[in-house]
């Protein structure tokens, strides 16, 4: 489990030099992506949760992390919602939707492709979340200041 | 006492930090936002920034006067989260009164460029898929598996770049590269890897989080024109993706045959 969420704070650090993250948000971008990595992992292996609620609990937190960090750093959510989103989005199931067509195995193909579309949807209902919350705690509070 | 502000020139401000801001992948609704706040610098009636992803207008006009209008095309976009930052920071450090119209435009200008180089970029792109193929459960011999194609990976894109492919394009060509490379290395030099692993690896850094993200954050903001345009780039590079692996494998079996999948 250590060397999964070493695996993913590399990935996310590397991830933010191709999207240009400034040198000193790195570490946080990297935190932020460990962490949703952590959480989906404790899901899958130690709760045996289904992936798609998986991905929408890792997401979650994610979108939490991002705002929170946000706000306490100064910069925009952008930042780390986007690198840290990173571990959440379906890479593997667009694969399998292909491997199972390569192997003419329609039904599972047809599976992975709704899992997929799922996934698709918790992570965009987490950051919906997220975002509406923070909206909420923050109207009056800081009315005329920029958006994060 | 606070100085009269020259419209034409905060006009001229706020359209190029709105152009600087969706030339590097900002949500639109940030750079409305941001539009809106150096706007607000002048005593006008009505400020009115719109920000597509494609132009940004502009509109300015204060009690008894001619609006004054621009209109900005935007034609490349790519994600450049260092030029959001320093544009969000500048435009704050403006409203705060903190700079002066002059000095945040001269300011602005300096704002472009990458700040890492292509050798960076390139072991970034190593760093993806080395970290993704641990993330999955990958062991050493994955991790020497992610660092060949990862390397191969990053001369594609460099390669596609060089000859100015389009995104989709570059997307399929990268995914073709990686699902053959993995099969090639199974079949001929790791035959113990974990094939699923290491494709999955391979192509995340090409998948559309990006696209995803500010899909979801635009639609929320009810800005559904953007929303519907980033959904649409979301499917259309997941499905290069799919193509491009789809045909690596197709080639690699064709000429391996069916059984090392």
């Amino acid at each position: 489990m250590i060397i999964k969420v070493i695996g993913v704070f590399i990935a996310i650090v590397a991830f933010s030099l191709l999207i240009e993250i400034p040198k000193k948000y790195l570490p946080l971008a990297g935190i932020v992506g460990a962490v949703g990595g952590l959480v989906f992992v404790i899901c899958i292996d130690m709760f045996q949760i289904d992936t798609v609620v998986a991905s929408f609990w890792s997401a979650f937190t994610i979108a939490l992390l991002s705002h929170s960090f946000a706000r306490i750093f100064k910069a925009p959510v952008t930042l780390f919602l986007i690198a840290g989103i990173l571990p959440t989005v379906p890479g593997a199931g667009m694969y399998r939707i292909v491997y199972s067509m390569t192997l003419e195995d329609t039904g599972m193909a047809g599976f992975y492709l709704v899992q997929t579309l799922e996934i698709a949807g918790v992570i965009a209902l987490a950051i919906f979340l997220m975002d509406s919350l923070f909206r909420v705690f923050q109207r009056g509070w800081k009315q005329n200041s920029l958006k994060y | 006492m606070k100085e009269k502000t020259d419209n034409k020139f905060l006009i001229k401000l706020a359209a190029l930090a709105g152009e600087i801001m969706l030339k590097s992948g900002a949500e639109t609704y940030r750079v409305e936002d941001t539009m809106t706040h150096i706007l607000r610098k002048s005593d006008a009636e009505h400020v009115d920034p719109v920000a597509f992803n494609t132009a940004i207008l502009v509109t300015i006009q204060e009690k008894d006067q001619e609006p004054i209008s621009v209109i900005r095309r935007v034609k490349s976009r790519g994600t450049n989260l260092r030029n959001i930052v320093q544009v969000n920071d500048i435009s704050r450090r403006f409203c705060k009164d903190e700079l002066t119209v002059q000095q945040a435009y001269e300011e602005l200008k300096q704002v472009k460029g990458k700040q890492y180089s292509r050798l960076v970029y390139n072991l970034g792109t190593v760093g993806v898929v080395l970290g993704f193929a641990l993330f999955f459960g990958g062991k050493s011999v994955e991790a020497g598996a992610a660092l060949i194609v990862g390397s191969v990976l990053a001369a594609l894109v460099t390669v596609g770049k060089k000859l100015r492919f389009n995104d989709f394009f570059l997307d399929i060509f990268c995914s073709i590269g990686i699902a053959f490379v993995s099969i090639s290395l199974k079949q001929y030099l790791i035959k113990d890897m974990n094939l699923d692993t290491i494709i999955i690896s391979g192509i995340m850094p090409l998948v559309p989080g990006v696209a995803i993200t500010n899909a979801v954050r635009d639609t929320l903001q009810g800005d559904y024109l953007s929303g519907a345009a980033r959904i649409l780039e979301a499917f259309l590079k997941a499905a290069a993706i799919a193509i491009g692996v789809g045909i690596g494998m197709g080639a690699a079996t064709g000429l391996i045959g069916k059984g090392i999948l």
